[in-house]
C-alpha cells in the first residue's frame, strides 16, 4: 500500500443543518426527523427548502445549542475494538425578516443562518495512509462551520420559491520551495521556502418551491448543490538537478448533492403529518485527493417522516424517524469506510410563551438517536493493491485485512429559542 | 523497507512543509521543534501464517531530533530521543529489545499484516510518529 499523507482542512463544530452541518438543525426540524421540506418554514429551514423562509412574518432570530455523544468503534475480525467516540457540541443562530416597503416588495423574505462548532475554531486532521478507516458521515461532515444567506418569495398566497447559498471555507495553498546554494552558514538555511495559505469560501446554490394547494395539503421541492471544501494549489520544489511540479488537491465533500421531495398534511385543525424522500448523490464522493473511487458509492433514496400535535394551547409535541441507507458498498479493495444503515428516532416539544403570557418567545427541545447497523466488511485479496510491487508475489498491507466490522450510535439533545423582535407583517 | 514522518526525499519534505504550516494555523504560538520519526524493516514482509517463523528487525535509528530540509550529520551532543514502539493487527512477539529501545526483534503470527508505529519525543518536546506495516503475501 502506498503511503501518503493527507491534510485536511476541518472548521470543526458538530452541529445541525439549520446552516447545512450535520447535526445542527433546529429543535423543531430535528424532532420531525429532517421532514421539512414541505413544511411551514422558518429562519432555520433554509437547508430543508429556502421557499419556507416565506412562511416568516415577522423579525425573527433563533439561538440553538445542541450536545451529542458519537458512539463508534472498528474492529479487525478477531481483534478488540477501537473505540472512536467522542462528545460533539455546537451553536446555531439564525435571523430572517420580511421586507418592509411596498406590497411587491414585502412578499419577500431575507435570512441568514450560521452554524457554529462548540470545540475548534480551526481543526486540521492528518491521515497518515489512504487506508485508513474513515467514517464520510460522521468524521468530517459535524466538523466545520457553515453559512447560509437565504431569499424567500411568496409569489403567491400558495405557491412559495426559494433560493439560498451555503458557505463553506476552503483553503488555497500554494508552496514553492528552492535550494539557493550558497545562501546561508548551513545547508537548511540554502533552502527557500515560501508558503501561501489563503482561506476563502466555497459557494453551494439551493433552490426551493412550496405548493399549498389546499390548506390541509402541502407539497414541496427542493434541490441541494453538493457542499465541497478543497485545500488546493501549486507545489513546486526546485532543487539543483531536481523539479517536481506536484499540484495539491485536498478535497472533501461535506454533502453530496441532493434533490427532496416532501408532502405535508393537516387531517385535523391540531395535527400536522409529514413526509420527504431524499435523494442524495454520493455516487459523485471523491476520496481525499480528488481522485474516483476504486469501489464507487451509490447513490442513496432516503426517507423521513414527522408528526406535530398541537391540542394543548401554545405547546406542540413532536415526533420523527428517518431511514438513511449507507452509500458505501462492501469494503472488500483497498479504502476502509465506515458506515452502515441508519435508523434515526425523534422526539421533542416546543412552548410557545407567546399564547401563554404574550412574551415574545417561543422555546423548543429535541432529542434524537441515530441508530446504526453493524458494518461488515471481508477483504478478497485480489481487490487489493500489491503493496510492495517492486518484490515477488502479492504484498498485503491494507488496514483493514482480513476483514472488519464497524458501529456507529449518535445520541443528541438540543434546544432552540426563537426571539420575535419586531412587528407582524400581513402574510 | 522503511517508514518515515519526514521522509528523505523533497516530495515528502514538501508534504511535510505543508502539514506543519497547516499545523501552524491550528494553534496559538510556535510548535517546538519536530524530531523526524523513521521504521526501517527487514524484511518487510513475511509468507501469510508464518507462524512467528521469521525474525524481523526493526529500527529507530534512521530517526533524528530535529526534521531537516537536507541529510544533516547527527549533533554528537544532541540528548537521545525517546522512543515507544506499538503494535497492532497480527499477533506479535519481541524477541529481543522492548518497546523502548532503538532496534528489536520481533515475530508474528502472520495471519494479517503487523501494523508498527514509532513515537519519538525529543528533549525539547517535539514529538512525531511513523506507521509502518509488515506486509503478508501468500506464498507457494
Amino acid at each position: 500500500m502506498r503511503r501518503v499523507t493527507l491534510a485536511l482542512l476541518l472548521v470543526s463544530t458538530e452541529a445541525g443543518a439549520a446552516a447545512g452541518t450535520h447535526l445542527g438543525d433546529s429543535s423543531r426540524a430535528a424532532a420531525l426527523a429532517g421532514s421539512m421540506t414541505a413544511r411551514t418554514g422558518d429562519a432555520a429551514t433554509l437547508v430543508e427548502n429556502p421557499a419556507g423562509l416565506s412562511d416568516v412574518t415577522e423579525p425573527m432570530v433563533m439561538i440553538s445549542a445542541q450536545g451529542a455523544r458519537l458512539e463508534q468503534w472498528f474492529a479487525r475480525t478477531d481483534e478488540p475494538r477501537d473505540d472512536r467516540g467522542r462528545w460533539l457540541g455546537s451553536f446555531g443562530l439564525a435571523v430572517a425578516t420580511p421586507l418592509p416597503g411596498p406590497e411587491w416588495l414585502s412578499r419577500f423574505r431575507v435570512g441568514f443562518a450560521l452554524d457554529l462548532p462548540a470545540e475548534h475554531a480551526l481543526r486540521v486532521r492528518v491521515l497518515p495512509r489512504r487506508d485508513a478507516p474513515l467514517s464520510p458521515i460522521y468524521d468530517g461532515r459535524p466538523d466545520r462551520l457553515s453559512t447560509v444567506l437565504g431569499l424567500g418569495w411568496r409569489a403567491l398566497d400558495s405557491l412559495h420559491v426559494g433560493a439560498a447559498v451555503t458557505l463553506t471555507p476552503a483553503l488555497d495553498t500554494p508552496t514553492d520551495v528552492t535550494y539557493v546554494a550558497g545562501r546561508g552558514d548551513t545547508p537548511d538555511e540554502e533552502v527557500v521556502v515560501r508558503l501561501d495559505r489563503n482561506l476563502r469560501y466555497a459557494v453551494a446554490p439551493l433552490f426551493g418551491i412550496r405548493s399549498d394547494p389546499w390548506p390541509f395539503l402541502s407539497l414541496g421541492l427542493a434541490y441541494r448543490a453538493p457542499s465541497i471544501s478543497r485545500a488546493s494549489g501549486d507545489s513546486r520544489t526546485a532543487a539543483g538537478g531536481i523539479l517536481a511540479d506536484d499540484p495539491i488537491d485536498y478535497f472533501q465533500m461535506w454533502n453530496p448533492a441532493e434533490l427532496a421531495a416532501g408532502v405535508a398534511v393537516k387531517p385535523g385543525a391540531d395535527l400536522g403529518i409529514s413526509a420527504d424522500a431524499v435523494w442524495s448523490r454520493w455516487s459523485e464522493m471523491r476520496d481525499g485527493f480528488n481522485q474516483r473511487l476504486a469501489q464507487p458509492f451509490e447513490s442513496t433514496v432516503s426517507l423521513r417522516g414527522g408528526v406535530e400535535w398541537r391540542g394543548v394551547r401554545a405547546v406542540a409535541l413532536r415526533a420523527g424517524y428517518a431511514f438513511e441507507p449507507t452509500p458505501i458498498p462492501e469494503q472488500v479493495g483497498d479504502t476502509n469506510y465506515l458506515g452502515a444503515d441508519t435508523h434515526t428516532l425523534a422526539l421533542g416539544g416546543g412552548i410557545d410563551l407567546r399564547e401563554l403570557t404574550g412574551a415574545p418567545l417561543k422555546l423548543d427541545a429535541h432529542v434524537r438517536a441515530q441508530l446504526g447497523g453493524r458494518q461488515h466488511a471481508d477483504k478478497r485479496i485480489s481487490a487489493l493493491t500489491d503493496a510492495q510491487p517492486d518484490v515477488p508475489g502479492r504484498q498485503i498491507d491494507n488496514f483493514g485485512y482480513p476483514g472488519f466490522e464497524s458501529q456507529s450510535h449518535l445520541l443528541q439533545a438540543g434546544l432552540t429559542l426563537t426571539l420575535f423582535v419586531g412587528k407582524e407583517s400581513k402574510p | 523497507m522503511r517508514s518515515s514522518a519526514s521522509g528523505s526525499s523533497l516530495p515528502g519534505v514538501r508534504q511535510s512543509l505543508g502539514i506543519a504550516a497547516l499545523l501552524c494555523v491550528a494553534c496559538g504560538g510556535p510548535p517546538p521543534p519536530a524530531p523526524s520519526a523513521v521504521i526501517s524493516a527487514d524484511p518487510a514482509s513475511v509468507c501469510l501464517g508464518d507462524d512467528f517463523a521469521t525474525e524481523i528487525a526493526l529500527d529507530a535509528g534512521d530517526s533524528q531530533s530535529h526534521l531537516t530540509l537536507v541529510p544533516v550529520a547527527p549533533d554528537p551532543d544532541e540528548p537521545p530521543l525517546a522512543l515507544s514502539w506499538s503494535f497492532a493487527g497480527a499477533e506479535h512477539r519481541i524477541v529481543e529489545g522492548d518497546v523502548h529501545a532503538q532496534t528489536l526483534l520481533v515475530t508474528t503470527r502472520g495471519d494479517r499484516p503487523l501494523h508498527v508505529s514509532l513515537h519519538v519525543e525529543n528533549s525539547e518536546g517535539g514529538e512525531a510518529d511513523a506507521l509502518l506495516s509488515i506486509a503478508v503475501t501468500p506464498c507457494p
